[in-house]
């Protein structure tokens, strides 16, 4: 399976210039995409992006088989392992918020499904008020609170200015403090 | 204690979110099962094939129709032969300017006729006529033999006039020739009134046929 899920030299231009550095045979310098590598190394961050952006669980997997399937069909060499993270979060994020102006077009039944640890009473208030913010909030919330992204970083993840990162994270923090008072634990 | 440090409630419950074996095992199989299936072409795609196949047709036919059939033209063609109608020209410089062969006209005229048109009509027929506010004379001659004058009406007689050497075809009303053909030098002439001439004014009018 994961012979499958590997991809091979980027082109024919990478393998020429490789054959004229006197690099044949030798394995590329660059990351090359590899499906299985990149699930186990990035999957679960996907994965969390997704539930943060959609707060569904099912739909969250369905986005990471997705953002997999394009990384198998799409993705570029990366420069390292953070490249190749950045890229599918950025995947991730499109097909969420793609998923998103699809269900506000065709509006869905809301399913109730929990998310492990949600039993707790003080973590379903905080999914419950994460939940409440608007999902373009939602998905910087996760980036810099929970991936830890810079905000220049997150902007240029989501190809947007840092201006528009820095006004989101203020709004959802007010947001936050508002509807969880003490509960409130986000870092200024 | 902070969101940001990941021990937050926040974080306790991303923490939790993980790829299982399981999830990990299906999410390969269905990758894989998708990235080998022949992506199917959306709808959107056929129209844009479809549009562009169509731009493709219009180019190939306005380069083909550029190419293959003769160019439009404002100007009268430089030769008469193969036009679709009467050429109107202003003078009978203009039509001898286009026309293959020397043209010849005759001089004598009955008294009172003046040139009222010029043309030609096709397989270079140059035709003139001259009018006398009351009747017409029309003049023909093209390139080759036999009849050119155009005139199919029924007459009381026909008959053969000789004008020096030439046999002149007559057909008219009350001895008046109505029309009138010859040929000479691999050329055919003919004349029609609609008064009708005299012999004699039929004989000079052939006798006095020359170059322009």
């Amino acid at each position: 399976m994961e012979q499958l899920l590997r991809r091979g030299p980027s082109g024919p231009l990478a393998r020429l210039r490789a054959l004229l550095a006197g690099e044949a045979g030798a394995e590329p310098a660059c990351l090359q995409p590899d499906g299985a590598r990149a699930l186990r190394r990035h999957g679960d961050a996907v994965l969390r992006l997704a539930c943060a952006y959609l707060h569904q669980r099912a739909e969250a997997e369905d986005v990471l088989q997705d953002a997999l399937l394009q990384y198998l069909q799409k993705a570029p060499a990366f420069a390292d392992e953070a490249h190749e993270r950045a890229w599918l979060l950025r995947v991730a994020a499109n097909l969420c918020k793609n998923r998103l102006s699809y269900w506000r077009r065709h509006p869905q039944e809301e399913l109730s499904e929990l998310l492990p640890g949600r039993e707790e009473p003080q973590l379903a208030a905080v999914w419950d008020a994460v939940g409440a913010l608007p999902a373009r909030y939602r998905g910087v919330v996760h980036l810099y609170y929970y991936e830890g992204y810079s905000t220049v970083e997150i902007a240029r993840l989501l190809g947007k200015k840092e201006a528009t990162i820095r006004s989101l994270l203020t709004r959802a923090r007010a947001r936050l403090r508002e509807l969880l008072k003490e509960g409130y634990d986000f870092e200024e | 204690m902070t969101l940001r440090n990941r021990r937050s409630a926040y974080g306790a419950l991303m923490d939790a979110v993980v790829v299982t074996p399981e999830l990990e095992q299906r999410l390969l199989e269905a990758v894989t099962r998708r990235a080998n299936r022949r992506p199917a072409v959306p709808a959107w795609r056929w129209l844009r094939l479809a549009a562009l196949a169509s731009a493709v047709c219009c180019v190939v036919l306005m380069v083909w129709s550029s190419y293959g059939v003769p160019p439009v033209t404002t100007t009268p063609p430089a030769v008469v032969q193969g036009g679709y109608g009467p050429v109107v020209y202003d003078d009978l410089q203009a039509l001898t300017a286009v026309l293959s062969y020397p043209l010849r006209i005759p001089a004598a005229l009955p008294e009172g006729y003046e040139l009222s048109l010029v043309q030609s009509l096709p397989g270079e027929l140059a035709e003139l006529r001259w009018s006398d506010g009351t009747d017409t004379l029309c003049y023909r001659m093209a390139p080759g033999a036999g009849d050119i004058s155009g005139d199919y009406n029924a007459y009381e007689a026909e008959w053969t006039q000789t004008v020096g050497a030439v046999p002149v075809d007559c057909r008219g009303d009350g001895g008046r020739i109505a029309a009138a053909v010859w040929s000479a030098e691999g050329f055919s002439y003919s004349v029609t009134s609609d008064a009708g001439l005299t012999p004699e004014a039929l004989a000079a009018l052939v006798e006095s046929v020359g170059p322009v």
